[in-house]
């Protein structure tokens, strides 16, 4: 941090803990809803009131994880990975602050308008109403131009691997908004064309690219080490960006969309291999001749656990795309299984990793067994949360095959829908020890000597 | 090949501009491109004449978003059999937004109007799924229902009328407009 004003770094680490804080506050209330919503498939009749219905609370908890406990969480990290990697603070907190409030804004409309069933339809991560959709994106343009002018006056020879991850995610996602709101594709299946677009490309160009740019910062620095590959990291990076938005159609597969469009969607699942390979070997191999830090540091736990998810989740995407599986598990619950397999066991584990790595902010922070105390609490709600969804994916799929009445999958759910509960309620439980741990963490008055060991470049 | 790579290395603004513009040419080629495609061929199509109460039943179906549980597309596959014919492109012309769906926690209904033809039982199914299915999941809607002493309904009105638990004895679930109208889209729901 040498040269940097010591105000200005301590003004940078208060907006990235600011950032947590509202993410962890937003993944609260996401679970809430999560919760809330599995028990109701256990008691469909608990809390019969109209904005507590089941249909208006899904959106409520998938857009408050999604655009409020990961992007926010995500963009924090970044700001926090942008300043350590060019050795300067935030190019602007206040437009930091202002980004937070546009954002906070969006999530706190969108909370209230989806509860009063105002929505664009079951259009899933788009249902907010266009104006709550320009404050976010709004929020998110401020954030890439923050970042981007901290990283063009960076005080480093180069760009860390981690900045173009972080910088392509802020060059694509306002695009991706702008494309998913236009008014001409409000209809028929033009729209459908527009879905299958945006719920991939959000995940796979948004989530993905900040929190494997955030791990290519947080895991070495844990190990006080070089990643093991630059040069699998920038593969990844292109792979990523030229496999991915071509594969959304896979979620509308035998709809009456193109042939060419679902092969071609369900053949580069394929591609996807070669950066989910690339980046989750290239994690666990950095991890290689240093497992001896995993003893004491529980937050590599949550960065090999995601690594992990990352690499077994992919996977399941690619083949659940082709056309024999997809007729038997699409529409089934293997699907809610997965989507927690990775938003949760990929992203949110590195995320989780990344906040208990840094040390920024306190010299003591949570005490080990706390920590380890949310990671086994999230892992078993996240095992059998995915256990029992993908299991009762396939007696669905199999009870549809066999041209039994539909009520047989619903019944033969039940015991799967109350093991589902229990895994998300391990979930909400654990996050409640996060919070509590975060507040272990904020900064302190006094300024902190600057982190020792940044990844070398 | 070298100085490309130290291009990207040194300037943020090649990693902005590079990555921003595949990008963009990607989602021209996978998604503007099509999306135009069946804009353009929807546009040619002549437009259904629209039933108000369908139309505001279908507004509350998004409202409480039914569709997320209740898929309307109905693959070429043999699974698929029991909700009518395979989906076209046409069937989805003008519906904004259409309602294909991602999932079944609930049967397919592209052609529930066929499957269950009854305003009755679709009225006792809203007010409470349980009533008529016992395994059903789905959340109940009693909140489209006024609960009136039987002698207080009006003469001729349509009521849901079911024993205790679901009732109190003696008194009736009066449908409100809503009900009636989310049930005129349900049955508005044609495949066969």
């Amino acid at each position: 941090m040498a040269g940097s004003g010591a105000a200005e770094d301590r003004a940078s680490q208060s907006v990235v803990y600011e950032y947590l804080a509202w993410a962890v506050a937003w993944l609260l209330i996401g679970s809430f809803y999560g919760t809330l919503a599995a028990w109701k498939f256990v008691f469909p009749d608990l809390l019969p009131v109209e904005w507590h219905s089941f249909g208006r609370i899904r959106p409520i908890h998938t857009t408050s994880i999604f655009s409020g406990w990961l992007s926010l969480g995500l963009i924090g990290l970044a700001y926090l990975v942008v300043c350590r990697t060019s050795r300067r603070p935030l190019f602007s907190a206040a437009l930091a602050r202002i980004a937070l409030w546009l954002l906070n804004v969006a999530l706190l409309a969108g909370l209230l308008t989806l509860s009063l069933g105002m929505t664009r339809g079951p259009v899933e991560y788009r249902e907010w109403l266009a104006p709550i959709a320009a404050f976010f994106a709004a929020g998110v343009i401020l954030n890439g131009i923050n970042i981007f002018l901290t990283l063009l006056w960076r005080r480093t020879e180069e760009i860390y691997i981690s900045n173009w991850f972080i910088l392509g995610a802020f060059a694509w996602a306002p695009t991706l908004y702008v494309v998913a709101y236009l008014p001409a594709f409000d209809s028929g299946m033009a729209n459908v064309v527009i879905q299958a677009y945006f719920m991939h490309v959000v995940l796979g160009l948004w989530f993905t690219p900040l929190v494997v740019g955030i791990t290519y910062w947080s895991l070495p620095r844990l190990l006080r080490k070089p990643i093991y590959s630059y040069a699998l990291g920038v593969l990844a990076f292109w792979a990523n960006l030229i496999f991915y938005p071509l594969i959304g159609a896979h979620h509308f597969i035998f709809a009456p969309l193109p042939w060419w469009l679902q092969s071609t969607a369900i053949a580069l699942g394929i591609g996807m291999l070669i950066p989910v390979i690339a980046t989750s070997a290239n994690f666990l191999l950095t991890m290689r001749g240093s497992w001896r830090f995993i003893r004491h540091e529980p937050a590599l736990w949550f960065i090999m656990a995601g690594a992990l998810c990352y690499a077994l989740a992919s996977a399941q995407g690619t083949l659940q795309a082709f056309r024999t599986a997809n007729a038997l598990l699409h529409f089934s619950n293997n699907t809610i299984g997965h989507a927690h397999f990775t938003a949760y066991g990929f992203v949110s584990f590195l995320l989780f990793g990344a906040i208990y790595g840094q040390r920024l902010f306190t010299a003591k922070g949570p005490a080990a067994p706390h920590v380890r105390l949310q990671f086994w609490l999230s892992l078993g709600g996240l095992a059998i949360y995915v256990v029992a969804m993908t299991a009762s994916g396939v007696l669905q799929g199999l009870s549809w095959a066999a041209e039994r009445p539909f009520i047989e999958s619903v019944a033969a759910s039940a015991p799967w829908y109350l093991l589902r509960a229990i895994g998300g309620s391990l979930m909400a439980l654990s996050h409640m020890v996060l919070a509590w741990n975060l507040r272990l963490m904020r900064p302190q008055q006094q300024l902190l000597p600057a982190a020792a060991a940044e990844p070398a470049q | 090949m070298i100085r490309l790579n130290a291009l990207f290395h040194r300037r943020p603004e090649a990693i902005l501009a590079v990555g921003g513009a595949v990008f963009f040419l990607l989602s021209w080629v996978i998604a503007l491109g099509p999306a135009l495609d069946f804009r353009a061929a929807d546009a040619a199509r002549p437009k259904a004449a629209a039933d108000p109460a369908v139309e505001w039943g279908r507004a509350l179906y998004l409202a409480e978003g039914c569709g997320y549980c209740h898929s309307q597309i109905v693959r070429p596959l043999f699974i698929d059999a029991p909700y009518g014919r395979p989906s076209e492109a046409a069937d989805y012309a003008g519906a904004t937004p259409p309602l294909l769906g991602t999932e079944r926690a609930g049967p397919d209904l592209s052609d529930a109007g066929h499957r269950q033809p009854g305003i009755p039982w679709n009225l006792m199914h809203l007010f409470n799924p349980r009533s008529v299915v016992p395994q059903s999941v789905m959340p109940a809607y009693p909140w489209y229902f006024d609960i009136v002493e039987r002698e207080k309904a009006p003469a001729g009105a349509l009521v849901v009328t079911l024993p205790p638990p679901w009732l109190p004895a003696g008194k009736v679930a009066l449908p409100r407009r809503e009900a009636l109208d989310l049930t005129a889209y349900i049955l508005s729901l044609r495949q066969g």
